[in-house]
């Protein structure tokens, strides 16, 4: 009888194991943790005039596309997206261009910063980089371009991995390691 | 089939139908805002709404104090390792040198400007440390106790006046504490300046006295540090504000 019941114990203990480990990573991982947005602060020149935002990415994924903004913070709680732009297709490298915009930066009131999101948490959606278009104070109809690479972006919680795929990109990966309840 | 089985058929089914609910209600593909699946609170605080009645703002004209010094450093005495008092420096030019003083691509014309970076763009310097993410741009320490850094990318010669925290703060126990910090490279360190968050209101932002510094991209790394007095979403990082003046 107590040998049986050792048995039923070790059993639930490898089950248990499973779910906390495979669970998160397999079901319930774009609930959990697609929300973790991957950002990057910039510092554009005072009264600069942002036009566009071109999202250079890698996507083999058919079925989601990640996404790009430019974000203003005012230090207060409140945030503003100035514009975003998508990945598209699932052809491998690419790049999109957002709609235009005409927004004069304001370093006083609003810190700006690069926001990405992918969709999927492994390395078919990668982040290879963006550029922000802007035309500075007095350079008339010439642009200026602030160019990040995408291995500069950090996630925004600790709560998500991130891994280095080559050429300058990033993605997300799932947790995987043992126990990352605990770990996390 | 036995009693005991059934129970564990029925607890598995609703197992999985709570997790296909939670990815079916959070439904991560039709968000479209960088703020979508973060959980917002009611608003408290104070914001800087009246330009001018603080001194890292145009057109103030009340007292201005001027610092005296960081009381509690950002770094203590053991965190600090014992090298060369000065490294290979034999005086002259090196290549990544010459010219130095000449000025950027972009020249900047003579004025105030400000260098405002979220919060929820500083990373803690020792991975020991977990951060999350709150809303409106916002961080705080989740465990651990590290300091949260960002690099400080100011035109050489310009000259720091003041360093602005914006916070949210809800404790009354714990303040959260931020610094601008110099590093030269060969273990030598100085804050240049500390400010502190106040009060347990909510969002607020502490303006530090005037530092009057003139920057140094030769000798000096300018950082931006952050210490969260705990780590809890009590005390929350929104951003660092740095007034400088370009003469």
């Amino acid at each position: 009888m107590k040998q049986s019941f050792g048995w039923r114990i070790l059993v639930i203990g490898i089950l248990l194991a499973v779910l906390l480990n495979a669970v998160p990573v397999g079901t319930v991982k774009a609930a959990l943790t697609s929300y973790e947005i991957f950002s990057l602060q910039i510092h554009l020149p005072e009264g600069a005039e942002i036009e566009w935002l071109r999202l250079y990415f890698y996507d083999s994924n058919p079925d989601a596309n990640s996404t790009a903004w430019i974000t203003t913070y005012d230090g207060a709680g409140n945030t503003v997206d100035l514009l975003n732009v998508q990945s598209t297709g699932s052809a491998g490298y690419g790049e999109a261009l957002s709609p235009q915009i005409s927004h004069i930066v304001d370093n006083a009131s609003y810190t700006y910063v690069l926001n990405w999101r992918p969709y999927e948490l492994d390395g078919r959606q990668r982040l290879m980089g963006m550029r922000v278009a802007y035309i500075p104070v007095g350079g008339g109809i010439l642009y200026s371009y602030l160019h990040v690479a995408g291995c500069t972006f950090t996630p925004r919680s600790s709560t998500i991995e991130w891994r280095y795929p080559g050429s300058g990109g990033v993605y997300a990966t799932s947790w995987d390691h043992f126990l990352p309840f605990l770990r996390k | 089939m036995s009693a005991k089985r059934l129970w564990i058929v029925l607890a598995a089914v609703l197992l999985i139908a709570a997790l296909t609910a939670v990815t079916v209600i959070a439904d991560p593909f039709g968000w479209a805002s960088s703020e979508d699946g973060v959980e917002y609170e009611e608003w408290i605080g104070t914001v800087d709404t009246v330009i001018g009645d603080d001194p890292d703002e145009p057109g103030y004209t009340g007292e201005v104090v001027t610092s005296s010094g960081v009381l509690e450093p950002s770094e203590g005495p053991i965190d600090l390792e014992t090298l060369p008092a000065q490294p290979g420096s034999e005086g002259e030019l090196r290549p990544d040198e010459v010219n130095s003083e000449a000025l950027e691509a972009e020249p900047q014309l003579a004025g105030y400007y400000y260098d405002f970076s979220a919060g929820a763009t500083m990373r803690p310097r020792a991975s020991l440390t977990n951060w999350e993410y709150d809303s409106g741009g916002c961080i705080h320490p989740s465990k651990g106790y590290d300091l949260f850094t960002l690099p400080l990318d100011l035109p050489q010669g310009a000259s720091i006046d003041y360093l602005r925290l914006y916070f949210y703060d809800t404790s009354t126990t714990a303040n959260g504490t931020a610094f601008i910090t110099i590093y030269d490279g060969a273990g030598g360190i100085d804050d240049l300046i500390s400010v502190s968050s106040v009060g347990s209101a909510g969002y607020g932002y502490a303006v530090s006295d005037y530092v009057n510094h003139v920057v140094d991209n030769v000798n000096y790394a300018y950082v931006l540090n952050y210490s969260s007095g705990t780590p809890s979403s009590s005390v929350r990082l929104c951003g660092l504000r740095v007034m400088y003046y370009i003469p």
